[in-house]
């Protein structure tokens, strides 16, 4: 079963034709390029898929393609200025030593950015409680938490 | 991993597709364990169909007799949700326990029952709370007490074709506290045991308590011989330390690769011990 969609991707308009078994992962890795989503586990446990769909986090290896139909989906890539300038959550870590391989950073910083439109200035545990489903193997995460909390204080969210 | 997915937009055009589709079909909610099922091959579906897309399954609501929330709600939204907080917080408390945002954004409250784990984190809250379900099937619908609706593991008392559509909480009684508490490997963890309370105090007594627990059995259940121990009596450390011993006793857990049973059972009755010392915690801070 295939099937033409169309949604917002970070603010484009795109419409292709998708199968029904098709997960959103799939979608912007092998059919739009965009790579910057990375595939872990695939099952939904370490957060590396993490993108944005309508403004929430969530796992894209979990989420069926037909299921973004008229929706606004967010990616790492979609977080730079115009002129290419970084996010404030990308300056941040880039700044504060977060990103090791840089495997788990696209997730980590999707889901600060959702973290962070919720609950502007949040304290330590709400950090951990908003990056829980996102593992880093490199296990930086004293400079992960370090990064978004700074990112809060710092230069307040801009997007 | 071959399926056909449909996007019903009423329970209607759902029931009809159920009964019309050839081959193996499931409806689907969030899916973040039927679609992990489906891509280890555990589970097989030829035909998904999405609830996601039916207005009649979403929303929270005050009712008559307290908070209805239709099936398709996601659990980040009963976390956060003002009248899940005034009329019913230990719900929130579980919900806000299980996995983690992501897993909650697109999680709903009736994936987590139906899908029948005996570790659901959100049925021994819900079966405190004395919840009732509503059914909705091509016939029409039906009420059924939680506490009625688990036959197994993985196994409902839902008929082929119906979808929980509501689940009803009653508004809570005077001076009736409620705790949830759980134990995973790690804090968000799937629970190893999971344990729910609500207890009405009369000075230091207990005039009315109902006592749940999950990961004990082949479903979540009551603890009625640990109620009948308590009710009436004076909460002191003495009973508490024997209603530990009584749900050590009664409940009937399994080793599994998580835990062994007899771990289990230990945390079983620590954890309802733990959950008694929260609410009425909660209630001499007032
Ligand atoms: S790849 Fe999606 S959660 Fe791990
Ligand atoms: S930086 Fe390597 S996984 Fe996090």
């Amino acid at each position: 079963m295939r099937k033409n969609i169309t949604f917002t991707l970070n603010g484009d308009r795109v419409s292709l034709e998708v199968a029904s078994n098709t997960m959103l992962l799939e979608l912007l890795r092998d059919h739009l390029s965009l790579t910057g989503t990375k595939e872990g586990c695939g099952h939904g446990e370490c957060g590396a898929c993490t993108v944005l769909v309508d403004g929430r986090n969530i796992n894209s290896c979990l989420y069926p393609a037909f299921e973004v139909e008229g929706k606004e989906v967010i990616t790492i890539e979609g977080l730079m200025g115009p002129q290419n300038e970084l996010h404030t959550l990308q300056k941040s870590f880039a700044e504060n030593g977060a990103v090791q391989c840089g495997f788990c950073t696209p997730g980590m910083i999707l889901s600060a950015k959702a973290l962070l439109e919720d609950n502007p200035k949040p304290d330590a545990d709400a950090i951990r409680q908003g990056l829980a489903g996102n593992l880093c193997r490199c296990t930086g995460y004293v400079q992960i938490l370090d990064a978004v909390q700074k990112a809060a204080q710092d230069f307040g969210i801009e997007d | 991993m071959h399926f056909n997915y449909y996007r019903p937009e009423s329970l209607n055009q759902a029931f009809e597709l159920m009964e019309q589709s050839s081959g193996q079909s499931r409806y689907i909610a969030g899916g973040t364990d039927l679609m992990v099922q489906i891509k280890q091959g555990l589970t097989r579906a030829e035909n998904l169909i999405s609830l996601r897309q039916i207005s009649e399954l979403q929303g929270i609501e005050e009712d008559d007799s307290g908070v209805l929330i239709k099936g398709m709600t996601l659990l980040r939204d009963i976390e956060t949700d003002p009248l899940v907080r005034d009329l019913a917080p230990v719900l929130q408390q579980a919900v806000a326990s299980l996995a983690n945002v992501q897993v909650r954004n697109v999680a709903t409250l009736g994936g987590n029952l139906v899908n029948a784990s005996p570790a659901g984190d959100s049925i021994p809250a819900l079966l405190v709370l004395d919840s009732r379900l509503v059914l909705a099937g091509p016939e029409g619908e039906r009420t059924l007490p939680l506490s009625d609706f688990f036959l197994g593991p993985g196994q409902t008392r839902l008929q082929p074709l119906e979808i929980l559509k509501a689940v009803k909480i009653p508004a809570p009684f005077e001076n009736s506290r409620a705790a949830f508490s759980k134990i995973g490997r790690s804090a968000k963890d799937l629970a190893l045991v999971n344990a729910a309370v609500l207890i009405r105090l009369e000075e230091t007594t207990c005039s009315f308590c109902r006592l749940a627990a999950g990961a004990v059995g082949p479903t979540p259940q009551r603890l009625e011989q640990a109620e009948a121990l308590i009710t009436g009596r004076t909460i002191n450390t003495e009973l508490l330390e024997t209603l530990e011993a009584r749900v050590r006793q009664t409940v009937s857990p399994i080793s599994d690769l998580r835990a062994g049973e007899a771990y289990r059972r230990d945390l079983a009755g620590t954890l309802v011990k733990r959950c008694i010392r929260q609410a009425i915690a909660f209630k001499t801070e007032d």
